[in-house]
C-alpha cells in the first residue's frame, strides 16, 4: 500500500473513530514495523542478512451499549520475519474478540476470545509506541503464539479502591491454541485445557509502583501431536513496575514447571528507562533465562540464556516513537541449527533492530 | 565463567555510566510548576445539580474508574489535545503527570481491551458545545474566557 492511500486510509479510521466516540463506537489501531539484523545466526526470526519482515498492524473495534455492556473486536495482522513460528501465523487474525458485562464499577465479565492477564507485557505485546523495544523480553514472553497471549473461556475482574491504594484481581478459565518449542527450529502445535489461574495488581498510593503475581496450571490437551499429552504445567509470574516521569523500572521473574523431565524454565528481567525530554529516552534491558532438566540416566542438566539490550527511542509524539536498539546474547535460542544444550556451548551474538510504531 | 563476568561488568557500567547519572540529572532538574491558580476551570452542563468536585473524583472520572454522576446519569468525559498548554495544567495537576504519560497509561488500556479514553477535541470551543448539548459531559477549558451555556465547579484539593 503506497503512502498517500495509507494516509487516506488512516484520517479515514480516524475521522470514523473521533466521530463515532459520542455514540459509543469507536476504532482504534496500531503499526509496528522493524528492520532488524543479526551478527550471526539467526535470531528469533532475525537472519544475519537482516529481514524488514518484521510487522505487526492492529485494528480495534469498541461498540458499547450503555454502561453495562461491551464488545471489543482485535484484528491482527503480524510478521514475525525468518522465524519458524511463522508457518503458525495467518496473515490476518482475530487477535481477541469478546463481550464485557460490567456490573458495576469494580467487577466486570468477559467472555470470548480474551487477552489473558500475564504479567506487565502479555496483553499488550505488539503495541510498539507503549514498549521501549520492538519485542517485549523474549525469554520471558517467548516470539508468541508459544506462550499464552489469550485464553478462550472466560475472565473476572475485580478492584478494591483501600484509601490511596489499588488492588485489582483478574480470575480466569479457559483454553487456548498455543505451540511447543522442542528446539529452536522445531515447533509442535498444542492445544492447552483447563488453564485456570489469576493475576493480581497492588498500586502503592501515588501510583508510581505496582507488584503483581500471575498463578496459573494448565495442562497440554488431547489431540495435541506431542508427548506432553495429558501434562500439567504451573505458571508462576511476579512483576515489579515503578514510572516516574523521566525514570522507568520494570522486573518480572517467569517460572514454569513440567513434568516431562522433571523440568523447570526461569527467566527473569530488569529494565531501566531514563527520560531525557518529551523526545528522547533511553533503556537497558538484561532478561536471562536458565533451564533446569533432570534427565534419566545423565542426571540434572542445566543451561542459561541471555540478552542484554540498550535502546535509544526518538518519539515525534506519544502516538508516532522510533527506536533503534542493540542487543547482545548468548545461549541456544539459534535458528537454522539448532545447537543441543545438552553438548555443544551456548551461541553468542549480537543483533539490532529499527523500528517504527504507531497509534491511534 | 570468565564470558559472564565480562558481560555482568558490562551491564553494570551502562547503568552506572549511563542511567543512573542521567537518572539522577533528571530527578534533580525537575520543572516546578506554579499551582496557586489553576489554569482551567472545570465545567459540566448547567442541568447537573454538582457544585464540587475534589482532585481525587476528577482524576477517577478522568481515568473512567467512576462512570456514574451521583443521579445515575452516565459521565462523558472529555479531554483537550495532548499538546495544549491547559491539557498540560490538568493533566499535571490531578492526575500529578504529564499529558504524555496519561496517554501512555491509555494506551496500555486500550490495547489491552480495559477501556477507552476520553474523546479528545482540539479546540476549547468544541469542549464547550459538547458540554452544553450532553447532560453528563464533563470537561476542563482555560481559566480565563468566555463559557456561556455551561456551568463551573469548584475544584477542592
Amino acid at each position: 500500500m503506497g503512502i498517500r492511500a495509507f494516509s487516506l486510509v488512516m484520517g479515514f479510521l480516524l475521522s470514523v473513530g473521533c466521530l463515532s466516540q459520542e455514540t459509543d463506537f469507536s476504532i482504534h489501531g496500531y503499526l509496528n514495523q522493524a528492520y532488524g539484523q543479526s551478527d550471526r545466526y539467526q535470531y528469533y526470526g532475525i537472519p544475519e542478512d537482516g529481514t524488514i519482515d518484521l510487522r505487526n498492524i492492529a485494528l480495534q473495534l469498541n461498540l458499547k451499549y450503555g454502561l453495562k455492556n461491551k464488545l471489543v473486536v482485535q484484528l491482527n495482522s503480524r510478521r514475525v520475519g525468518e522465524s519458524p513460528v511463522g508457518e503458525f501465523i495467518d496473515d490476518v487474525e482475530l487477535d481477541w474478540g469478546f463481550y464485557q458485562y460490567q456490573h458495576d464499577e469494580t467487577l466486570s465479565l468477559k467472555v470470548g476470545k480474551v487477552p489473558l492477564p500475564l504479567g506487565i507485557y502479555n496483553e499488550i505485546r505488539d503495541v510498539g509506541t507503549v514498549l521501549p523495544f520492538y519485542r517485549i523480553p523474549v525469554l520471558i514472553y517467548g516470539e508468541g503464539t508459544w506462550t499464552t497471549e489469550t485464553v478462550d473461556g472466560l475472565v473476572v475482574s475485580k478492584g478494591w479502591r483501600p484509601g490511596e491504594w489499588l488492588i485489582d484481581l483478574d480470575v480466569f478459565y479457559g483454553g487456548w491454541d498455543s505451540i511447543v518449542s522442542q528446539d529452536a527450529d522445531t515447533y509442535i502445535p498444542v492445544r492447552i485445557e483447563d488453564g485456570v489461574g489469576f493475576q493480581s495488581w497492588v498500586t502503592l498510593p501515588g501510583e508510581r509502583w505496582r507488584f503483581g503475581l500471575h498463578l496459573h496450571q494448565q495442562r497440554v490437551g488431547a489431540g495435541s501431536d506431542t508427548t506432553l499429552i495429558g501434562e500439567n504445567q504451573d505458571m508462576l509470574f511476579a512483576s515489579a513496575e515503578g514510572e516516574y516521569e523521566h525514570f522507568l523500572f520494570r522486573s518480572e521473574y517467569h517460572r514454569i514447571s513440567f513434568q516431562s523431565g522433571n523440568g523447570t524454565w526461569t527467566a527473569w528481567y530488569i529494565h531501566l528507562g531514563a527520560k531525557f525530554s518529551e523526545k528522547w529516552a533511553l533503556h537497558f534491558s538484561s532478561d536471562h533465562g536458565r533451564i533446569e532438566l533432570v534427565i534419566p540416566f545423565i542426571g540434572t542438566a542445566d543451561e542459561d540464556f541471555d540478552d542484554e539490550a540498550l535502546s535509544l527511542n526518538y518519539s515525534f509524539s506519544p502516538r508516532l516513537v522510533l527506536k533503534l536498539e542493540a542487543h547482545k546474547t548468548e545461549g541456544y535460542a539459534v535458528e537454522g541449527f539448532a545447537p543441543n544444550f545438552l553438548f555443544d556451548p551456548p551461541v553468542r551474538l549480537d543483533y539490532a533492530v529499527l523500528s517504527f510504531s504507531a497509534s491511534f | 565463567m570468565r564470558k559472564k563476568l565480562l558481560r555482568t561488568h558490562i551491564c553494570a557500567g551502562v547503568f552506572s555510566a549511563v542511567i543512573l547519572p542521567t537518572c539522577l540529572s533528571l530527578a534533580l532538574t525537575r520543572p516546578v510548576f506554579a499551582q496557586n491558580e489553576p489554569a482551567y476551570r472545570i465545567v459540566v452542563h448547567p442541568d447537573n445539580p454538582i457544585t464540587t468536585l475534589t482532585k481525587k473524583d476528577l482524576k477517577n472520572i478522568f481515568l473512567k474508574r467512576v462512570v456514574k454522576w451521583p443521579d445515575g446519569e452516565p459521565i462523558i468525559p472529555v479531554d483537550l489535545s495532548p499538546d495544549s498548554s491547559v491539557r498540560d495544567a490538568f493533566s499535571r495537576d490531578i492526575h500529578k503527570r504529564s499529558p504524555d504519560c496519561v496517554n501512555a497509561c491509555w494506551q496500555r488500556k486500550l490495547f489491552s481491551g480495559r477501556g477507552v479514553p476520553p474523546c479528545t477535541f482540539p479546540e476549547e470551543s468544541a469542549i464547550l458545545e459538547f458540554v452544553r448539548n450532553h447532560v453528563g459531559a464533563i470537561g476542563y477549558v482555560s481559566a480565563v474566557g468566555d463559557a456561556n451555556g455551561v456551568k463551573t465547579l469548584k475544584v477542592i484539593p
